[in-house]
């Protein structure tokens, strides 16, 4: 019944493991201070990656998340919407008012301006 | 999408509607920089509404026509509208509270109301729920916006500390809460209340086992939310690092809205589990709880040297004493601790809102020391403070004395004459530590501290829970009347 | 059977993970491991769109979240390693509990329905069905999330913005909290 999957997974897992092993293979293996150092797009690292991030980052991800579990709730109304159209548009318009308005605040209040 | 006829009842939705188009409204207010005290207005109004719904559900159920929407899963019985009403009147006296000192207290954010108003509607959704996925919203609804105002001192670790300890701790107590939930609906097959009462006391039901420690597990969530031992150690701390006003806040609203969810399924499911071969275990679990509640409650407030922290500690005495109407559970429990969380609220909102008339602008200088002369150099304010305590005590002819008198009648008539005996006799412990401050207020010579004039919101907060606190001990049966005529849906099984 | 003994074993080994390992970052991938066998048990439920959800929302979504608040924490070396004395009873009760409600489960005399006849009355864990149960019988709760969401939104940027807003002249803490905006930004 899930073939299809285990097979899905069984190439993604052979490429990953493939492209690691054939570079440890046959790659050339020269351990300077310039090819260990990790790749920031050419420019030299500086510091340590481990500081404290601004708590900024944390509240857009959490905000992502709420609409992210909103979108979630829309996957079955889409599937259903043709067995109650009014209904569950009058449903879905409550509950997008809702968070309508939580959307309103958010923007006045600043948290999307960097 | 085949629903029955009369499944959808927005009328007993008005309160909770109303009260979240009020925050929505004081949210957009704040926003769009509306001044403060227009959104103070604002959500005071919005209680106002909702309470003129809320009464109006009331006298619905004095005439016999009570609702209940959602396939029993929202109730507008009398118990549901009482409990309603109460809640609105704890969150009218903390928006009272609150506006006389939120600039002076630093704690001027403008999402302060909007949270206060999304958490009583959170308050008001739990104290009607007829469900268990209902409750669970409620609870979440009402613990999140509170979690927040717990922290909302910015820069002061005590309030920090508050909110995070209640955050960790809720989380933890709505874990359990989720489980049992999982537990008992693995049980019964059902969320709602009706249906797992008819399932547990169905003639072939037999996973006894697994409904007992679904609610056992359902108890334990409960009771963190209202404090009983062993479950009440976020309590101090959490209510003196809270500013004052989120006190006054939470110590009624969040525990009127428990204890309102917690009675509905001690009377049904609860009760519906005691006829069975581990009936017993229940009550005999909740007792123990509600006796070391009593035990550690009132000899905790008197060990205690700060008054924010006493008040803190009697409130888990008084969540002891409102247990013993929970383990009633039933109608005449039910009455009794609607009258008890009306008068406690009246008379703990009042305390702390003299309270926050006192102490210093970062909530300290609670010390039984400052209140030394009182008397003197404030007479309403001490004997504002003197009345709400004696009330607290449990002393005649204040609220808190009828609200004892009825939970240990509703205890002794359910055959619990043991717990109600430890119940007076702590009572007597807390006589003691109320006395004290009284004591300190009018036989201590003042030290001449001045004190700083007392803005009029608190003023008017303060007349309300004294005179409601004399009111409601001089003539209690209007309300309790009202009560005890009103009509129960989802109880007696 | 023995699919659900392996989940299980799995499942309970990554929970362990979550408790036990000292590094952070290994709870958090720990805890992926168990979310992720989670949705597989949710497949060997014939939940296939609650599989789906599991796997977007909490693997996904919320791993993200505990990956940042470790990031936002950055604990040190010396501070993950501190740990309270009395941490085996914490252990020994928590061990405790869990057997009881795993002995009450397996007490309960019930038995389970034919895997074919749940397949059949889950219709493949199509959405639908539960579309049905969450717009119908639970409409009410499903309006309830909305708040709920709204609220926590409310909270969380309650918290963080009173950091970028300037603090009111005169007000006690002013000082205090300026010191405290600088800090965290």
């Amino acid at each position: 019944m899930y073939e299809g999957l285990l097979m899905m997974f069984l190439a993604a897992g052979f490429i990953g493991a493939a492209a690691i092993g054939v570079g440890a293979l046959l790659g050339p293996k020269r351990a300077t201070p310039t090819t260990l150092a990790a790749y920031e797009s050419g420019i030299p690292a500086s510091g340590t990656a481990r500081e404290r991030f601004p708590v900024h980052f944390y509240l857009v991800a959490v905000l992502f998340i709420i609409f992210d579990i909103e979108t979630a709730f829309f996957f079955p109304l889409a599937v259903k919407f043709g067995a109650a159209p009014q209904f569950l548009f009058a449903q879905a318009i409550i509950f997008v008012g809702i968070l309508a308005v939580g959307y309103v605040y958010i923007l006045r209040r600043g948290v999307l301006r960097w | 999408m085949t629903l029955p006829a009369d499944f959808i009842v927005v009328s007993i939705l008005g309160p909770a509607i109303v009260m979240l188009v009020f925050a929505m409204i004081t949210l957009l207010f704040a926003v769009f920089q509306v001044d403060r005290s227009a959104t103070a207005s604002m959500a005071l109004v919005g209680v106002g509404t909702a309470a003129v719904f809320a009464l109006h559900l009331l006298m619905k159920g004095q005439q016999g026509a009570a609702e209940a929407g959602f396939g029993l899963r929202y109730l507008g019985d009398t118990p549901a509208t009482a409990f309603t009403l109460v809640i609105l009147l704890g969150t009218a006296l903390a928006i009272l509270v609150s506006e006389a000192d939120l600039s002076r207290l630093g704690l001027d954010h403008p999402e302060y109301y909007p949270l206060m108003l999304l958490s009583a509607t959170g308050a008001i959704v739990l104290a009607s729920a007829g469900d268990l996925i209902t409750l669970l919203l409620g609870l979440e609804i009402m613990s999140l916006a509170v979690y927040a105002l717990a922290a909302w001192r910015q820069g002061s670790r005590q309030s920090e500390e508050a909110g995070m300890k209640y955050f960790l701790l809720g989380a933890f107590a709505s874990a359990l809460l989720i489980y049992g939930i999982a537990l008992t609906f693995g049980a019964g097959g059902r969320f709602d209340y009706a249906g797992l009462a008819a399932a547990f006391s169905a003639p072939g039901f037999d996973a006894h086992v697994l409904a007992l420690l679904g609610a056992v597990l359902l108890l334990a969530g409960l009771g963190f939310k209202v404090a009983f031992a062993p479950f009440h150690q976020w309590l101090p701390d959490v209510y003196t690092g809270a500013p004052t006003p989120v006190t006054t806040f939470m110590s009624v609203v969040v525990k009127t809205a428990a204890f309102a969810a917690l009675l509905r399924i001690a009377s049904t499911v609860f009760a519906s589990l005691g006829a069975g071969p581990l009936g017993e275990l229940l009550p005999i679990m909740l007792g123990i709880l509600i006796g070391a509640t009593l035990i550690v409650g009132n000899f905790g407030a008197l060990l205690q040297s700060g008054v924010k922290r006493m008040l803190a500690y009697s409130a888990v005495a008084h969540a002891g004493y409102l247990g013993l109407a929970v383990l009633a559970a039933d109608t005449v429990g039910t009455n009794a601790a609607i009258f008890y969380l009306t008068a406690y609220t009246l008379m703990t909102a009042g305390a702390f809102a003299v309270l926050s008339a006192i102490t210093n602008a970062d909530d300290r200088g609670d010390e039984i020391e400052r209140f030394a002369g009182l008397a003197a150099r404030r007479p309403f304010l001490a004997a504002s403070l003197a009345i709400v305590l004696m009330s607290l005590a449990g002393l005649p002819p204040f609220a808190g004395f009828v609200g004892k008198l009825l939970v240990f009648q509703a205890a002794i008539s359910a055959g619990y004459v043991a717990l109600a005996v430890l119940g007076i006799a702590t009572s007597v412990v807390a006589v003691v530590y109320y006395a004290r401050v009284i004591t300190y207020m009018y036989f201590r010579e003042s030290d001449q501290e001045t004190i700083r004039p007392l803005a009029p919101t608190l003023r008017i907060a303060v007349v309300i829970a004294v005179v409601g606190t004399i009111a409601l001990g001089i003539l209690p049966g209007f309300w309790y009347g009202l009560v005890e005529r009103g009509q129960v849906l989802l109880a007696g099984f | 059977m023995i699919t659900f003994a392996v989940l299980a074993v799995v499942m309970v080994v990554g929970a362990l993970g979550v408790v036990l390992l000292r590094q952070p970052v290994h709870a958090a991938l720990s805890l992926v491991g168990t979310l992720l066998t989670l949705a597989v048990v949710f497949v060997t439920l014939q939940a296939h769109f609650l599989a789906a959800i599991q796997v977007i929302v909490y693997g996904g979504a919320i791993m993200v979240l505990f990956l940042f608040v470790i990031m936002l924490l950055n604990l040190k070396e010396e501070a993950t390693k501190t740990r309270a004395a009395y941490r085996w009873v914490a252990y020994g009760v928590g061990v405790i509990a869990a057997a009881a409600i795993a002995v009450g489960a397996l007490l309960d005399p019930r038995q389970a329905p034919d895997a074919l006849a749940v397949s059949e009355a889950l219709r493949g864990g199509s959405p639908e069905l539960i579309a049905e149960v969450l717009f119908g019988e639970f409409m009410l709760a499903f309006q309830l999330v909305g708040v709920l969401l709204l609220t926590g939104m409310v909270g969380a940027v309650a918290l963080v913005q009173r950091h970028n807003e300037p603090p009111r002249p005169g007000t006690p803490l002013a000082d205090a909290s300026r010191r405290d905006a600088r800090g965290t930004r």
